[in-house]
């Protein structure tokens, strides 16, 4: 009995050494980290799990500035707004962690989706969505860095510009992480894998915007009398 | 351990830190100090006069100034009642004067002065009350009841904020004086009849006017004039005949203009906007 609880404490701590490895080989090896991962073929909770939490966490930081600026408004403004919705504004934080982590679900598969298509269909790579969408999972890693770059603004604005360096630094880790998991997903090369990972998306937006703006512009021309 | 479980930690680290700010930073890094959000005890100055303490009194002419804050001012049937003034302010900050003078023929002076305060206002309906009540920022409220007797009032916002005026069923008056450096009036009228004729005179700097359906009876005529030098005018028409409605300027009357009361309203802006007959998106003092 007692080398049974041994050995099922030792695999907790087995595994959580494993899950700290990954993160961090995430980071500072993505192509041999990845290949792991797709070798011991894990499943989705992990990443499922680490976007739930980074993203979550910053929707929540965000959440609780929300509630700093609506309770400095009620201070100077309470006398004639009336009593401030305290369970409301507690549970802003809640809220925001949920709506980020939602909207993070959606682009997640939007990203993925963009990707598997120019590397499979326009690059003939031989790479499957699924392990793709699950190693983007693990590209949230340098998020990290934006939650602590958005703490440190919260904690003191004069950080801002460290902050603004840390953004800048997760945001090309994880485009860099997004080519690795492409490249090793679908053995493309690292230039298709950044066009697939990266300029795939980008276009897309772009055509996005340019189709939102000419309905914006045909909205304003039926109802605006926009003239020329 | 390796270099990788080291970040592997740090990542875990970051969250775990991430989550207590999200959960603790409104509380220990407020924007500004939470005792703001508190229910701070009010020092409250009540100030009462009546007819027993100063006899022989027909006239108050009374001269209220409030730096900061706001003020009510209401009516009551209580004949014998002078004044009661009713202050409510924060802790540590200089108590209101209130002082009053010899009658001379039946014209009692009284003086209203504090630099912060929210000021409850009570008038009897024994006397007739002349003066000027003036808000250097914050908001002044007027509700003309059928215990109002007032000859001549003038209401000044002097820096910045809001007024509001009600009138309502048998007030009387005769000129109500209204001035908004920076700001906005509400005016409510809700009444069937009024003891007396009586007019309102309204300048605003910057700011709007929002005033509210009219509504009144048979024996009681309004007649309305709105001029916006610079922005506009909107007007609901309703019942009212309207003798002149551009953008910036309007005069409408009551089919019943002019009766045997009449209530002649006559309001400028200087900068600003002003809705004719629209209910009034503003909350007041009282609210």
């Amino acid at each position: 009995m007692e080398e049974e609880k041994t050995a099922s404490k030792g695999k907790i701590t087995s595994y959580f050494t494993e899950f700290l490895n990954r993160l961090g080989g995430t980071l500072l090896d993505p192509g041999k980290t990845f290949e792991q991962i797709m070798t011991e073929k894990g499943g989705f909770l992990e990443p499922l799990l680490l976007v739930f939490l980074l993203h979550g966490i910053q929707g929540a930081i965000i959440g609780s500035f929300v509630v700093r600026i609506i309770l400095a408004i009620y201070a100077f403004l309470g006398e004639w707004l009336g009593a401030a919705p305290v369970g409301l504004i507690v549970s802003i934080p809640i809220i925001t962690f949920f709506v980020a982590f939602i909207g993070t679900l959606i682009l997640w598969a939007i990203l993925t989706g963009i990707a598997h298509l120019c590397a499979k269909y326009i690059f003939k790579g031989a790479g499957s969505f699924g392990q793709l969408f699950k190693l983007y999972g693990y590209a949230s890693v340098p998020y990290s860095l934006i939650i602590l770059a958005t703490v440190l603004i919260g904690v003191n604005f004069t950080l801002s510009p460290l902050s603004l360096i840390l953004g800048l630094t997760a945001i090309f880790w994880m485009v860099l992480i997004m080519v690795v998991a492409v490249d090793t997903n679908y053995k493309i090369g690292s230039g298709k894998a950044f066009i697939s990972s990266f300029v795939g998306p980008m276009i897309v937006l772009l055509i996005l915007f340019i189709a939102l703006w000419l309905i914006l512009l045909g909205i304003a021309a039926t109802f605006g009398g926009v003239t020329t | 351990m390796t270099t990788q479980e080291i970040l592997g930690g740090i990542i875990i680290a970051i969250l775990v830190v991430g989550v207590i700010y999200a959960a603790v930073s409104p509380i220990v890094l407020p924007i500004v100090p939470l005792e703001f959000l508190e229910e701070r005890e009010k020092v409250i100055t009540e100030e009462t006069l009546d007819s027993a303490t100063v006899p022989g009194v027909t006239f108050v002419n009374i001269n209220l100034t409030i730096k900061a804050g706001g003020v009510e001012v209401n009516f009551t049937s209580d004949n014998n009642l002078i004044y009661k003034l009713r202050f409510e302010q924060d802790e540590n900050v200089i108590a209101p004067t209130v002082e009053y003078g010899s009658v001379s023929e039946g014209v009692l002076p009284v003086n209203v002065f504090a630099e912060t305060a929210d000021l409850y206002a009570t008038f009897g309906s024994g006397c007739t009350y002349n003066g000027t009540l003036r808000v250097g920022v914050g908001v002044l409220s007027l509700v003309l009841s059928e215990n109002s007797h007032v000859d001549n009032f003038n209401a000044i916002v002097m820096y910045a904020g809001g007024l509001s005026v009600e009138i309502l069923d048998d007030a009387s008056f005769s000129q109500l004086n209204l001035k908004i450096v920076a700001g906005a009036l509400r005016l409510r009228v809700d009444a069937t009849n009024l003891q007396e004729s009586g007019s309102i005179s309204t300048r605003i700097e910057v700011g709007g006017f929002f005033v509210e359906p009219i509504s009144t009876g048979q024996n009681l005529g309004v007649s309305l004039t709105a001029f916006a030098d610079i922005g506009g005018i909107t007007l609901t028409p309703g019942d009212f005949v309207v003798e002149k409605e551009t953008d910036r300027e309007c005069k409408i009357r009551t089919t019943t203009y002019p009766a045997s009361t009449n209530l002649d309203i006559d309001i400028f802006v200087g900068l600003g906007i002003g809705m004719i007959n629209f209910p009034t998106p503003m909350p007041t003092f009282a609210q």
